[in-house]
């Protein structure tokens, strides 16, 4: 563990550093567009009738939501991972007495706080210009918040443990696009997992996927409520612990592999 | 002429070199393109279990559409984005002047220098979903062939002028690399009929993110429901997108030769 | 006492085999094959707190290995290695905190922020309580002359500034010991002695015990009297400088500035002539003998001008490689 003197310190220059490069951020989160386009595709579809229990305005505030959340969750931590092999970037982390995985834990902080000012907006505008905006989805907010951090924390540790093939292989960014195709597509930002159909979701409900985005939206519109919030909470943390595991022991290992390339 | 065939060939041997000594990046890639295939076919799947049809086109019809774009998605990442994406680490590097010196014409360079032919892989799975749509709609016809033929190349002409226009921009915004990621956009907006969207969104997606002519026009051309007013403007939006890039292109190098220190 | 204690220390590397062409290629796509390279075999030596030791040794000698095995970056293959009482490898928080290592190609700094800011980073990280930070920044600043850079973007700083502001990351913590590979590659003669300087001032200020890796002989000659001499893996060498250069150079050069050109027959018959061109000259002497041959010179040739040297330690060290002469060029 760490700190909480070093997070905050992590934190300030990382901030500092996305600040600066703010312009390219724009551009990186023209990706996490994707939940917008389907927005627009659910919306013209509904317009024949409500579609498995979502009307228009479900899907307005799903979609907007599922903006925020994937905004919120990128990670580029696999391709952090592999640089940091192939170029020795990761040595200087070596050397301190801080696990490696407070760093690029940071610098995606860092980059969430300097973009959090540009989403934001774009979900209120959106809301507005719907009339999908009520009062009563304040009451979800902070359910909704833990959830994300959760998902947050899911998908940065799948991620990092994907990453650790850069320490096997040469090339461990194809599994990047493996990982990531898959987080998108059955996370509920092409289709709301609760459309799926029925066989899909029982399968899809073993995974960590519908964990990650689907179910802190869910949460935010109001489409689960009580227990089932506590029990999705529960689950979330499940995945938590079990990769987190499988992490750590993967960590070991490929520290054992790695030869500080570079000199 | 001879002699830029003989380039492209060397250039190929040696990005061909290099991805064999990367192999488990090459296996890995392959995983990542039949994984992306799969899931969305599945997506789509999904979807028509819940609708019956999305925007006046039907499963097998939609199902040539995303053929249409995985192939096309195949071409950018084997050839487009390794290539033109080198242009703005040229800019930044001030590398450009290598490429200026060389007596072969730069566009030629920086369009043709990475081919990453190994990737066949996509470009089967892109043919393979366009051929089973097809079938499933009774297409299978010479003339239908010919049409897709036609309208996929004018398709790749647009994109890569879409892309070098991007790329080129780097000479004045030093810092553009996600260019893919707007072409990557594209693509998702692309698997859906044009008529899916709603209508003020259907011309942002004819104009702006020709999504209609690169991947609707195809589509319709290998299901024989192509009409002539559609065809002739993907041709003509082709040629126009290939004479702005390739302008663009030339204007900047002129701009970037008498600036440069 | 020693902080530092090798015990048959070996460590040997995987590297993949490729032939060259494209059949090579296809070839190592399907069956990879991979060569064992030792690259460093049975080591064994001791270093006390505080003394500064030099590597010293070709490219690819196996310098660089043992230091990232005593930083813990490294597994060794076999044997023991042992810093501060702690097994490097297993990379223990006090352990961490004790030690530094300064790579000349690596940075610590955050490009994009001042070192300042990265100062701030460094002391949250390993726990450096304010009034020690505020004291040692003092003193780092004012040893390297870090005043005008401190607030400057990293990527706005000359090589040899950063070079400095790296320097002074590193030690922000106090640690023990300093690692320092290869740390004026690529500066400025200024710079390379100015870095010099700073390693000596600090380890007489604190005690830190320094182990640096060069090729530069400059680099050695002025900081360790101790050399660890290693080449191919192997230490060939542990011990003081001069008495290595005593031991293998047991000539001394006589440089000579002749009045008229003199033929190389007759400079000969005083001692082994090195070379003549044009008005220059150079003998080889036996240090015993020196004075007597250098007065019987100057006796007979008509000479301008008269210096004795030591051989340059670039040639000992080739002899002792039996390979061409380190050179002193810059990289």
């Amino acid at each position: 563990m760490t700190s909480w003197r070093t997070i905050r310190a992590l934190l300030a220059l990382n901030y500092g550093i996305s600040l600066q490069y703010r312009a390219q951020g724009v551009l990186w989160m023209i990706n996490g567009t994707v939940p917008l386009i389907m927005m627009l595709i659910w919306l013209q579809l509904a317009k024949g009738g409500s579609i498995g229990g979502y009307d228009a305005t479900t899907f307005v505030q799903y979609f907007l939501f599922m903006f925020l959340a994937r905004q919120s969750t990128p990670t580029w931590v696999i391709y952090l991972m592999d640089r940091g092999v192939k170029n020795g970037e990761l040595t200087p982390y070596l050397l301190q007495p801080l696990h490696p995985v407070w760093h690029y834990a940071s610098q995606h902080w860092g980059e969430l706080m300097a973009r959090l000012p540009i989403i934001l907006p774009i979900l209120a505008v959106g809301l507005t210009i719907a009339d999908a905006w009520s009062w009563s989805l304040l009451a979800h907010l902070p359910a909704f918040l833990l959830g994300l951090a959760m998902a947050w924390v899911i998908n940065f540790i799948v991620h990092m443990t994907v990453g650790l093939i850069a320490f096997w292989s040469d090339n461990a960014l194809g599994y990047d696009t493996v990982i990531y195709q898959l987080y998108i597509m059955l996370g509920g930002v092409v289709i709301p997992v609760e459309l799926f159909p029925e066989t899909m979701q029982r399968v899809l409900a073993w995974t960590p996927f519908p964990y990650v985005l689907d179910f802190p939206v869910r949460v935010m519109i109001g489409r689960i409520e009580g227990v089932d919030i506590l029990a999705g909470f529960a689950i979330q943390l499940f995945w938590i612990a079990a990769i987190g595991a499988l992490f750590n022991w993967g960590w070991r290992k490929s520290l054992r592999q790695y030869s500080a390339a570079g000199a | 002429m001879k002699r830029y065939f003989r380039l492209i060939a060397l250039f190929i041997r040696a990005t061909v070199q290099v991805q064999l000594e990367y192999r488990s990046g090459a296996v890995g890639r392959m995983i990542a393109n039949l994984l992306s295939t799969a899931t969305t076919i599945l997506l789509l799947w999904a979807m028509f279990q819940r609708v019956e049809s999305v925007g006046g086109w039907s499963f097998d019809q939609v199902l040539v559409l995303i053929g249409i774009v995985t192939t096309i998605d195949y071409v950018v990442e084997v050839w487009l984005y390794p290539s033109l994406s080198k242009i703005t680490t040229y800019v930044q590097r001030g590398e450009f002047d290598v490429l200026l010196v060389k007596p072969v014409p730069s566009q030629f360079l920086v369009t043709f220098r990475y081919l990453q032919v190994l990737d066949i892989f996509g470009l089967a799975a892109g043919l393979a979903i366009i051929g089973t749509g097809m079938y499933r709609t009774d297409s299978i016809e010479p003339l239908n062939f010919l049409l897709l033929a036609l309208f996929l190349i004018a398709a790749l002409v647009i994109i890569y002028s879409l892309y070098l226009a991007l790329s080129t921009l780097a000479f004045w915004f030093t810092r553009i690399e996600e260019v893919a990621s707007m072409i990557w956009l594209h693509s998702t907006a692309g698997s859906f009929p044009v008529t899916a969207y709603p209508p003020w969104a259907r011309l942002l997606f004819t104009f702006v993110l020709p999504v209609a002519f690169v991947t609707n026009v195809p589509a319709q051309a290998a299901t024989g429901r192509l009409s002539l007013e559609w065809g002739l403007g993907a041709l003509a939006f082709a040629a126009f997108a290939l004479c702005g890039a390739t302008l663009l292109w030339n204007l900047a190098i002129r701009n970037y030769s008498s600036a440069s220190s | 006492m020693s902080i530092i204690h090798v015990d048959h220390l070996c460590k040997d590397y995987q590297v993949h085999q490729k032939e060259p062409g494209l059949a090579g290629s296809l070839r190592s796509f399907v069956r990879r094959k991979y060569q064992i390279v030792p690259a460093v075999k049975d080591v064994s030596f001791d270093i006390a707190q505080g003394e500064i030791v030099g590597f010293l040794g070709p490219n690819g000698a196996g310098k660089t290995t043992t230091l990232k095995v005593l930083s813990g970056l490294l597994y060794p293959t076999s044997g023991k290695a042992s810093v501060l009482g702690f097994t490097p490898h297993e990379r223990k928080a006090a352990f961490l905190k004790s030690i530094t290592m300064v790579m000349g190609q690596k940075q610590q700094l955050a490009w994009d922020m001042t070192p300042g800011d990265s100062f701030l980073v460094n002391q949250a990280i390993y726990d450096v309580s304010e009034t020690d930070f505020r004291r040692r920044l003092g003193e780092l600043t004012e040893m390297l002359e870090l005043q005008p850079v401190l607030n400057k973007p990293v990527r706005k700083l000359s090589l040899g500034e950063r070079m400095k502001c790296e320097l002074a990351v590193a030690l922000l913590h106090g640690p023990k010991i300093l690692f320092l590979d290869e740390p004026t590659i690529g500066l400025d003669v200024n710079m390379q002695q100015a870095v010099r300087r700073f390693v000596a001032d600090y380890n007489a200020r604190t005690g830190a015990s320094v182990i640096l890796t060069s090729h530069y002989m400059a680099d050695v000659e002025a900081l360790a009297a101790r050399v660890l001499v290693i080449d191919g893996g192997q230490l060939v060498f542990d011990g003081n400088l001069s008495a290595l250069v005593a031991e293998r150079a047991p000539n001394k050069v006589l440089k000579l500035q002749l009045a008229h050109p003199v033929s190389p027959e007759r400079l000969a018959v005083f001692a082994p002539v090195r070379m003549v061109e044009g008005l220059t000259a150079e003998l080889l002497a036996p240090r015993g003998n020196v004075a007597a041959i250098a007065a019987r010179i100057l006796n007979d040739v008509p000479v301008a001008d008269i210096a004795i040297e030591d051989m340059p330690i670039e040639e000992v060290m080739g002899q002792l490689f039996q390979r061409k002469p380190v050179a002193e060029a810059a990289k």
